[in-house]
């Protein structure tokens, strides 16, 4: 846990430091154990050999009387002192030693011999070696014997040849090796963990510059961007996915700040209209109706703005992830019949031939999909001239429903398009004043399909018309 | 019909006071939930109008205080905060209704009519206005001698100011009524359907039964009986 909130540096860090410190221990373990084990294998080598030659001059000598085996083995086992760290032992069958290195049985006494098992001249395999610390000297030694035939082979029994060799130095130099192997395995694991602190925090400059960069990105700087290519590949990818993230929030910062000042905007015109009108109404007397009038008027204008909150909180509810969205199956002709019902005698009224057709059945909520349509046809009524046509459809397409809305209106400019589903925007903004509209209502529409993960479409070209699309997705469908 | 408003807003209080009080109703106010309960106590109201936000004791509290008292009273519920949950909240608790600030006084009016209505099956099958009747039963209507060709939703809408005789009738009420739009449409749908039923009803007469009350909505009386 603590190691997953600590610094990347300091991860980084470590794990170089664990790595380094495996790596040499392996080394030092693998070096240490070669040389030791040369240097068993070289004493190995010299205590069997000299067990072949002690055999060899025994066996010569078979036949031959004590004193002239004595004599022969003389030469091979009283060393000059200091020579050959080794002792030398011949027993014969009754245990009664027959020649040894002076010495020897001070520094390696038979007995120490009575561990091993002894074996008839052949293989020494190395468990018959023994190590034995004399402690009072000071001394190691390794020690080996070997069971030979005598030299009289019926009379007695068999010989033991007995060494033991002084390896105290040997030892020494294996100790020293040791330390010299650990020194280094520390020297060497502090160096690389220096090393790694400096590498990593050299690494992780770059993370380093790029959070001072991006801590230099405020409300006030939102244009600003990461350059990604002054930046390393890993963080290339990083700087990117920031900077897409500023594009975004920057949109709907933008948005939102466009969004609060049209609001006021929106609200400034109805205000003013309440104010004024109420002032000069009570500047000086007026007749009942001259009131009356005043205030029907406000009535009006309160209503329109009543009308613009509705909408407001009905758009600020669809964003709320946790909106309450009531799906059912709904037969989608019968939403459209519905309202081509409401808007029938409008439609009269303005002679436009208002008319639908197709079903299909698909997943919404009743209410909503009633108001986005009713929203796109009343849209339609505004916008049309007499002596035109209204047509909704309802088809399934593809695994999709598609509710169409047609109309040979005025149509709207190329340029309007993308903004159409802003909230307040509108196309014409002294012509929409007039009609009373709040300039929500496509805002709505676009909020309904987003509820219901679907897409509106919308193609217009001026003087001939507009065809808005509600597309609805193939979850959202079903088959009649 | 008495009524009890639970109201912090002096301006509000007031002008629901006044506006109810003129549609004849006995009206008393409270200015937080204290005084409101203790009200509620001393008298038998009809219907008790709560405002959810209020000092000391907000409505839903005041609301399961008085259910605990057992007063039975109906509850409407005035709010400004809109959310679904406010919405389930209130109802769970066994509120009656529940209106979003800003609204219509008629569309108050309107609510508790039907609150207090609640439970009192219509027995009226023939509605008389001045000399226009409307069979609710035959869906037929006339005037004297003349009778109407109505579309069926010229007929609901005749029907519909017919029942409310008195009242005031909002256009939002009438879309939902008549049409089942419950949202307010920027158009003037329902103008256009009361000039058209207009035209057969009130047009050829001297007398005029349906009048426009500007900028709320539309009322039907005979107003030379008042």
């Amino acid at each position: 846990m603590l190691f997953k909130q600590s610094s990347m540096a300091f991860r980084l860090a470590c794990i170089y430091t664990v790595s380094a410190f495996s790596i040499l221990m392996i080394c030092a373990l693998a070096l240490y154990w070669i040389f030791t084990s040369r240097l068993e294998k070289e004493n190995y080598r010299f205590l069997v050999n000299n067990i072949f030659i002690l055999n060899k001059i025994i066996q010569e000598k078979a036949n031959k009387s004590l004193i002239e085996v004595q004599e022969a083995l003389k030469e091979e086992v009283i060393l000059e002192p200091g020579f050959y760290h080794y002792y030398v032992r011949v027993l014969d069958g009754h245990n009664t030693t027959v020649i040894e290195t002076p010495k020897m049985s001070a520094l390696v006494p038979h007995e120490r011999f009575a561990g091993l098992r002894p074996e008839r001249l052949g293989v020494f395999p190395t468990k018959y070696w023994a190590t034995y610390k004399n402690k009072t000297r000071k001394r190691h030694f390794l020690l080996i014997d070997a069971l030979v035939s005598s030299p009289d082979h019926r009379k007695e029994g068999l010989w033991t040849i007995e060494i033991g060799m002084d390896i105290s130095s040997e030892r020494d130099i294996i100790i020293d090796y040791r330390q010299g192997l650990l020194i280094v395995l520390l020297l060497g694991t502090f160096c690389s963990a220096l090393l790694g602190v400096v590498v990593t925090r050299k690494g992780l400059k770059p993370l380093r510059d790029m959070t001072r960069s991006t801590q230099q990105i405020t409300i006030a700087r939102l244009k600003e961007r990461l350059n990604p290519a002054s930046w390393p590949q890993e963080l290339y990818t990083l700087a990117i996915a920031v900077n897409n993230m500023l594009d975004r929030i920057e949109d709907g910062f933008i948005r939102l700040s466009q969004f609060s000042g049209d609001l006021a905007h929106e609200l400034r015109t109805p205000i003013t209209n309440l104010m004024g009108e109420a002032e000069i109404a009570l500047s000086r007397p007026r007749t009942n109706d001259e009131y009356r009038e005043v205030l029907e008027s406000s009535t009006e204008e309160l209503g329109r703005i009543a009308l613009m909150i509705e909408n407001l909180l009905f758009l600020a509810r669809a964003e709320n992830p946790r909106a309450a969205v009531r799906f059912s199956n709904v037969a989608a002709d019968q939403i459209i019949k519905e309202v081509c019902d409401f808007y029938g005698v409008l439609a009269e009224e303005k002679n436009i031939k208002l008319s639908y057709y197709g079903e299909a059945n698909l997943k919404a909520d009743v209410l909503m999909l009633r108001r986005a349509v009713s929203n796109l046809v009343s849209n339609a009524l505004i916008h049309s001239r007499p002596q035109t046509e209204i047509t909704l459809s309802v088809l399934p397409k593809d695994m999709t429903v598609i509710i169409t809305v047609e109309d040979q209106g005025h149509g709207i400019p190329k340029e309007h398009l993308p903004h159409i589903f802003d909230r307040f925007y509108r196309v014409d903004w002294a012509r929409s004043q007039n009609t009373g509209g709040t300039g929500l209502g496509l805002a709505i529409v676009k909020f309904i399909m987003d509820l219901h993960k679907g897409k509106v479409d919308i193609k217009s070209e001026v003087n001939r018309g507009t065809r808005v699309s509600l597309i609805f997705p193939s979850n959202y469908t079903q088959s009649v | 019909m008495r009524l009890l408003i639970v109201e912090d807003e002096p301006k509000t209080a007031n002008y629901l006071r006044k506006g109810l009080s003129e549609n004849r109703f006995i009206v008393d106010v409270a200015v937080d939930g204290e005084e409101g309960i203790l009200l509620a106590e001393s008298y038998q109201y009809d219907l008790i109008i709560l405002d959810v936000m209020l000092p000391k004791m907000n409505g839903w509290s005041i609301l399961s205080l008085l259910r605990n008292k057992n007063i039975m009273a109906p509850v409407l519920f005035l709010t400004a905060r809109d959310s679904i949950e406010d919405r389930v909240l209130g109802l769970e608790l066994g509120a009656d209704d529940y209106l979003v600030k800003p609204f219509a006084f008629s569309e108050l009016l309107a609510r508790i009519r039907a609150i207090l209505r609640r439970g009192q099956v219509s027995q009226t099958e023939l509605l008389i206005i001045a000399d226009l009747q409307v069979d609710l039963l035959r869906h037929k209507a006339q005037r004297g001698k003349d009778r109407f060709e109505l579309t069926p939703k010229e007929f609901a809408l005749l029907s519909l100011l017919a029942r409310r005789k008195g009242e005031v009738v909002s256009r939002t009420i009438i879309a939902e009524q008549v049409w089942d739009m419950n949202f307010d449409s920027n158009t003037n749908v329902v103008d256009v359907a009361v000039r058209r039923l207009r035209s057969k009803v009130d047009d050829p007469f001297d007398k005029k039964l349906i009048h426009t009350i500007r900028g709320v909505g539309y009322v039907m009386e005979d107003r030379d009986a008042i």
